[in-house]
């Protein structure tokens, strides 16, 4: 090689170098974070939120093969849950994609149990929805999951969320940057709405149970399958702005078999045993987080949710059954939640906007 | 007129389709271009108004909402776009010309802005400057919500809307063609075929789903020879079918028969699927599907594309 070529290559590399340090200095200062924080909530974030103390049933079951319906029966005067006497009750259980290995969606045992409890307590109009989040195929979801059989079964109808007819519905003083969700007008119209969720860990947001499980109402015909508009603006923000514009009337959690591990698709079965089932929906999540063995202090959006939906703190929360230090267990973590702290946020910033839930 | 043909154009009386069979519901962007797009190989059957309602609800931006009055623009528009460019081959007549173009015309441009863009202007100049022009030629496909991620499905519409039923030979079509195929390619799952377009997630793998595997076969006929879109064929033929879901068959049916794979035994399950009015599956989008899937027996599948490209090579 000559000289003069030498040259122009030790140029070429000096430029290369000056101008990557030059852009990427650039880059760094005003590349907005890779998922937005949660952020401490306003005064008018907090209207609204349930202050009466609430009441949480953890109730013993030890296989689906139970009377279900007969285990919440017997403690109905102890959990306070009133009655739906005249409403049109909207069942939300999780079907969020076919349970190919995993115990990733409702059992439709736990379904089949509250479809005769809100019956029991005088519902009028029952109807089960969902919108699977990760499927476009709910024909499929319906059969793999066993759901559809005991809507057949029991003759209440099933709405695919996903394709509903829509209506725009405006939030105030939101978390998320929305001033409006597009929402079916099967939930809208309806009376009460009662979450029925997996008790799952989850690797973007550290569990999902009772709050997190509204993702499913969002309908796939605007936000797609799977909902990355959700991710993109911040997982922990739309949970909480989606739970303040829709209160559920009643969460029944399927944590039978539950999942550990790599949630909420990818983890494994973990056996429970239990049912918890309770009006404010906080409170049931603050209360499947103990039993997970979670610290509420790592999970932000149970925090927010505790100054801006109900109750999370155990002094506001009377608990029906065994007590929660007796049968909490160490689930298995995510890796985005493990004790590697610095790994930990690491690998939810990198990841979670791009992913699936 | 078959059974479901009359069940499909009845859901077209007044010139738009709803998802759901229940009364009172209102028009779907997407129901209404796959039904225009299964009808519209049929000279016997109109199709007009359904295309008057499209082009009338086309958003200013070009693109369409999920329903009229639905927020801005969103993954229909490839759909919709699709609809318009089969319409325009198989039934020239039914639509002034000139409206049609221009009704295209602003949807390419929709289509092509709406591309998922990573990196910002001084990202993509270091990069350029690093790696040289080859190193700009990243994969981008097509999210479902501007300023989202790209995914499977609505790159593979999208795809769709630019290939069939000939490609778009514009320059800009053709480089979006070219980073759309090669976002499908890398997000391919492990032994083949597509899921919604997360193959792997902190360090497991997921698997893929019929659904958008045939998706994803449909928009790529253009690159067949790829070990990938081979790969996926596989998957589709030799998948456990359990015959539950019309839409899995529908589709199944669709990609195979576009590769010339035999698809007789997807077909038959799925016809034995068919609800006693003539309708398949739990909404009319899926019996659209359903239809384009029975039309194949006559040799007619308007998403085959018409002619071989040479898409890939840039």
């Amino acid at each position: 090689m000559s000289e003069k070529e030498n040259d122009k290559i030790k140029r070429r590399s000096f430029l290369q170098a000056s101008l990557a340090s030059l852009t990427l200095s650039g880059c760094s200062t005003t590349q907005p974070p890779l998922v937005p924080k949660l952020p401490e909530p306003r005064e008018e974030q907090k209207i609204g939120r349930r202050t009466a103390p609430s009441v949480v049933g953890i109730l013993e079951a030890k296989s689906y093969a139970d009377d279900l319906f007969a285990i919440i029966k017997a403690k109905l005067p102890q959990l306070k849950i009133g009655d739906f006497k005249g409403k049109t009750v909207v069942l939300k259980p999780n079907m969020v994609e076919c349970p190919y290995k995993a115990p990733i969606t409702t059992r439709p045992e736990v379904l089949r149990a509250a479809i005769k409890l809100v019956d029991y307590l005088g519902a009028k109009n029952i109807i089960v929805a969902e919108g699977p989040g990760h499927m476009r195929d709910t024909e499929l979801i319906l059969a793999t999951t066993g759901i559809g059989k005991v809507c057949q079964e029991m003759a209440v109808p099933f709405v695919d969320l996903n394709l509903d007819d829509c209506v725009k519905v405006p939030i105030k003083h939101s978390f998320t940057t929305c001033d409006h969700f597009i929402l079916p007008k099967t939930i809208m119209k309806a009376d009460a709405v009662v979450s029925l969720p997996k008790m799952k860990t989850h690797h973007w947001v550290g569990m999902t149970a009772a709050m997190k499980n509204l993702f499913g109402i969002m309908p796939g015909r605007k936000y797609g399958y799977p909902k990355n508009f959700l991710h993109y603006g911040g997982i922990a923000h739309f949970i909480l702005d989606l739970n303040r514009v829709i209160a559920t009337r009643l969460s029944i959690v399927d944590a039978i078999i539950a999942m550990e591990g790599d949630g909420p698709i990818n983890g494994t079965a973990k056996e429970m045993g239990l049912i918890l089932v309770g009006i404010d929906p906080a409170a049931v999540d603050a209360t499947c987080a103990r039993i997970m063995g979670y610290d509420l202090s790592e999970l932000d959006y149970i925090c927010v949710a505790g100054q801006v939906i109900g109750n999370i703190q155990t002094s506001e929360i009377e608990i029906i059954g065994p007590a929660v230090n007796e049968i909490a267990v160490n689930f298995k973590r995510p890796i985005t939640y493990g004790k590697d702290k610095k790994l930990s946020e690491k690998l939810l910033h990198a990841q979670s906007r791009s992913d699936i839930s | 007129m078959t059974k479901v043909q009359e069940f499909l154009s009845a859901a077209l009386v007044d010139g738009w389709c709803p998802y759901s069979f229940s009364t009172g519901q209102s028009a779907s962007t997407e129901a209404t271009a796959w039904a225009i797009i299964a009808l519209v190989g049929n000279r016997r059957l109109s199709v007009r108004r359904a295309l008057e309602f499209l082009i009338a609800n086309q958003n200013t931006d070009g693109g369409w909402a999920t329903g009229p009055g639905l927020g801005r623009s969103d993954w229909t528009s490839g759909p919709a776009t699709l609809a318009l460019r089969l319409a325009l081959h198989y039934q020239p007549q039914l639509i002034a010309p000139r409206i049609m173009e221009q009704s295209l015309a602003r949807a390419f441009n929709y289509l092509l802005t709406l591309r998922v863009e990573f990196l910002p202007p001084v990202g993509r100049l270091l990069l350029l400057f690093l790696k040289g022009p080859a190193g700009m030629h990243y994969a981008r496909g097509w999210p479902w919500n501007p300023d989202c991620y790209n995914w499977v499905e609505p790159t593979s519409y999208c795809l769709m809307a630019l290939k069939l039923p000939t490609l778009n030979n514009e320059e800009l079509g053709l480089s979006a063609i070219f980073h759309a195929n090669k976002y499908l390619l890398e997000h391919a799952c492990r032994g083949g075929g597509w899921n919604h377009g997360c193959f792997a997630s902190l360090g497991a793998f997921y698997p893929p789903y019929m659904t958008t595997t045939a998706e994803a076969l449909l928009a790529l006929t253009d690159i067949a020879a790829e070990s990938r879109v081979q790969a996926a064929l596989n998957y589709l033929n030799t998948a456990e079918n359990p015959g539950f879901s019309a839409m899995s068959l529908a589709w199944s049916t669709l990609a195979l028969n576009a590769y010339d794979h035999d698809c007789s035994k997807q077909l038959e399950a799925l016809l034995r699927l068919q609800n006693n009015d003539g309708s398949f599956g739990l909404n009319y989008f899926v019996t659209a599907l359903s239809l384009l899937a029975i039309n194949t027996t006559n040799g007619i599948n308007p998403l085959r594309p018409k002619r071989e490209s040479a898409s890939h090579k840039h």
